[in-house]
């Protein structure tokens, strides 16, 4: 455990390095130096921070690959994949909404969904929450461990994790052939329901 | 004009026509929630057209791959913001509108 802590707090480090030569844009020894000093600082203060629960699992993962085993973890060309169906997703989405807004009868119905998700990690479901909350017509209200209560706009756009689809290519980035990704939705649509 | 400044500006006015929308989205919606949709999303592709505007219009370069990381940052930090606020509504007692509770009363987006 402390190896693959000490491995994460490397890899951090590189990854604010290079993060802060692509932003500086001048390579001489200055500034450079200033960059290593900037990168050091940010992980000095990240230290206290990356002992807990989210940045746990991640270190686990670290651990997991030292020893040669193979964990779950995202698969890079899938991620590619994801990005440009989420970026469609959104276009869509949006066209919806614009349509909602400007039309004069206003044709909104809005609800609340909830649904519990069967996800391998943290990650997965921070990226499914930040991935809804991204597509216009739905919000990320809430996500307390494996259940999420949703905001949607108009019965469209709730269709996109209703049917599983946002789910499912989620569970994907992890997995090859994830099962039955969302269970025990229930919708809510007026105050007395809730 | 090149072909870049053309695509460029197609690019930069969708984003600011979805720029509007989600303005009118804020003034015409009938709460917290719905209004959440309108200003923190319509929003994100707006940005993320003008920027890809910008982007094809300065070529590729060092600018245009920072460019690409304000892309990158507003896609992370905006929905974790939208959640943000949502969820403290939602957490103080703040109950959605609902269209089946409104029978009988005002439309939205009707004169007040």
């Amino acid at each position: 455990m402390k190896r693959a802590f000490t491995v994460h707090t490397v890899l951090q480090f590189i990854f604010l390095m290079v993060f802060w030569l692509l932003l500086s844009g001048h390579y001489d020894l200055f500034h450079i130096l200033m960059g290593v000093v900037s990168a050091l600082l940010v992980t000095a203060m990240n230290l206290r921070l990356r002992r807990f629960h989210f940045y746990r699992e991640e270190i686990q993962q670290v651990e997991a690959r030292l020893k040669r085993q193979f964990p779950v973890t995202l698969r890079p060309l899938r991620f590619l994949y994801y990005i440009v169906w989420l970026f469609w997703q959104i276009v869509v989405a949006s066209l919806q909404v614009a349509y909602a807004v400007l039309s004069p009868r206003m044709p909104i119905d809005p609800s609340l969904v909830i649904f519990k998700t069967r996800l391998p990690n943290t990650s997965a479901r921070v990226i499914l929450g930040n991935s809804i909350t991204l597509t216009p017509g739905t919000i990320t209200v809430q996500l307390r461990d494996d259940e999420f209560l949703v905001h949607a706009l108009m019965d469209v756009s709730a269709s996109g994790i209703l049917d599983g689809s946002l789910p499912g290519q989620v569970a994907r980035l992890y997995e090859k052939t994830p099962g039955q990704v969302v269970g025990n939705t229930t919708i809510i649509r007026s105050k007395r329901d809730m | 004009m090149g072909i870049s400044s053309i695509i460029a500006v197609i690019l930069i006015s969708l984003g600011t026509f979805f720029m509007a929308v989600g303005s009118i989205g804020l003034i015409r919606l009938p709460d917290f929630y719905s209004r959440a949709h309108a200003q923190g999303k319509v929003d994100t592709l707006a940005l993320i057209l003008i920027i890809l505007g910008l982007m094809v219009y300065e070529g590729f370069t060092l600018n245009s791959v920072k460019l690409l990381l304000i892309v990158v940052f507003v896609a992370l930090t905006n929905p974790t913001g939208t959640n943000a606020l949502t969820n403290a509504a939602y957490r103080f007692g703040l109950r959605p509108w609902f269209k089946r509770d409104q029978r009988g009363q005002k439309k939205p987006g009707g004169r007040k």
